[in-house]
């Protein structure tokens, strides 16, 4: 076994959970040749990783990532797979989501979810759909494209949201909302 | 083992063609009615088709939508409404009714090439048409609002054929029973600002003819039973020159300062009362009657 794999072996079980953004922390010097500049690749099982911008914070539950450092240990891009999680805002949940794969990029503060999409608002009862939507963090809205649905479900006497639809709006190539789906638009009438 | 014949496999390929080519286009139709962005009910009682959208969801009920195309058209079944114009915007709310939700436009404003038509309760229609036209039902009554040159046309089907009556203005207020509430004669009331032109045509196979015309400054109407009562005012002008085979028309004409008809359910003109200066006129009985 190699170096870089004996390290790799040693920390990867220790690894649960990565924070982006709190500064350095531990990196791995793993040198990969063929790259202009260093970058260490972590891989966790079941992590979960937080977005924080002021007030607005994104947790991301996946079943792996794969996330890509700096040299300064500092996360940039990572990919993960079967995210799920939530935005808010305050510490009030406003939105989830679910989708089969997902790509963080802590430099723009986005997150990039694929493969059947879904953000959902239970206050509202509100489903958006997509094959892709992007969640600007800084943008503070969703950027959904291909196929792109929206429906409200009905909600039972208990008052608990069901499956059955009350009304469906669709299909759009593209559609944005914002972070609690209060508003969702084309993009030409999103900022009218 | 009997050998099939060649006439009879050749006809089998060919239904089972036909077949797939009729499944194929009826796909394809479905595809493309699915393909257009709308916003809809669950059973499709209403339907908003669109092609830019913003929606609002300020509570669980409510929808406020601002929308454009080419053009916006939409219907609400059970408000016996249609619509349809360049841009809308308005609001939907949703109304449970046991295990059923459904939408109904609550306001809504057409602009552009806009369009509203109400059907009544016997099929019946009233057709809005002008560069902007709003619509609002609150459950109890309704009203549409026409601030500029418009005309609204009202058809009903007669013995003789089809009745139309043609309204001109500049702009008018109708005020109707609510959309929700299935009536013959949803139209109560009604005041337009003119130049005015009322005319009343009948649709026969022998061809249109124009029963009578009526023009004026202002004009009013009001329900009263199943008539409508519509009152024109400044300078007034009354004329028609035929009659129809069951009823309705009158030759002759007038100038006055008022004019009050009396219409019945199919426009028929039942009743004429006219005042003012200088006031004059002709009427000549129909020949033979």
């Amino acid at each position: 076994m190699t170096l870089p794999g004996m390290v790799r072996k040693a920390i990867l079980p220790l690894i649960t959970v990565a924070q982006i953004g709190c500064g350095p922390g531990d990196s791995l010097k793993t040198p990969v040749p063929e790259s202009p500049v260093p970058v260490n690749r972590i891989k966790a099982v079941a992590p979960t990783l937080t977005m924080v911008e002021g007030d607005r914070t994104v947790s991301i539950h996946a079943d792996q990532s794969e996330l890509n450092l700096h040299d300064s240990g500092k996360p940039k891009l990572g990919t993960i797979s079967y995210p799920t999680g939530e935005v808010k805002v305050s510490g009030k949940t406003v939105s989830r989501f679910t989708a089969t794969n997902g790509t963080v990029d802590q430099d723009k503060k986005t997150l990039l979810l694929t493969g059947n999409v879904k953000i959902t608002d239970e206050t509202r009862g509100l489903l958006l759909t997509a094959r892709e939507v992007k969640y600007g963090q800084l943008l503070r809205r969703y950027e959904a494209k291909g196929d792109v649905w929206v429906t409200k479900l009905e909600k039972d006497n208990s008052g608990q949201v069901t499956t059955s639809e009350a009304m469906r709006m669709g299909p759009l190539p593209v559609m944005w909302a914002n972070e609690d789906l209060d508003k969702i638009a084309t993009p030409k009438k999103f900022n009218d | 083992m009997t050998k099939r014949s060649p006439i009879n496999t050749r006809s089998t390929l060919a239904r089972m063609s036909g077949f797939l080519v009729c499944t194929g286009v009826a796909v394809w139709i479905t595809a493309q009615t699915q393909s257009i962005p709308q916003l809809s009910d669950k059973r499709k009682q209403f339907a908003l088709y669109f092609q830019e959208a913003s929606t609002e969801f300020p509570d669980k009920n409510t929808i406020d939508f601002d929308v454009s195309g080419s053009p916006v058209h939409g219907y609400s079944k059970s408000q016996n409404l249609e619509f349809a114009g360049q841009n809308m915007t308005g609001r939907i709310k949703q109304r449970t009714t046991g295990k059923d939700t459904a939408m109904h436009l609550e306001r809504g404003t057409l602009t552009g090439n806009a369009t509203v038509t109400v059907a009544d309760d016997k099929g019946a229609t009233t057709k809005f048409v002008g560069q902007k036209v709003s619509v609002e039902d609150d459950g109890e009554s309704a009203k549409v609002t026409v601030p500029a040159a418009f005309t609204v046309t009202s058809s009903t089907q007669t013995e003789s054929g089809q009745r139309v009556m043609t309204v001109t203005a500049k702009s008018g207020t109708f005020i109707l029973k609510s959309l929700s509430k299935k009536d013959d004669n949803p139209l109560t009331s009604a005041i337009v600002v003119g130049p005015v032109t009322l005319r009343v045509d009948q649709k026969a196979a022998s061809g249109k003819a124009n029963l009578y015309t009526i023009t004026g400054d202002r004009l009013t109407m009001r329900s009263e039973g199943d008539n409508k009562i519509v009152t024109l005012s400044g300078h007034v002008h009354v004329s028609s020159d035929t009659t129809s085979e069951d009823g309705g028309g009158f030759i002759g004409q007038m100038d006055v300062e008022t004019a009050i008809a009396t219409l019945d359910k199919a426009n028929n003109m039942t009743k004429l009362s006219t005042k003012g200066a200088p006031g004059s006129g002709q009427l000549k009985e129909k020949s033979g009657g």
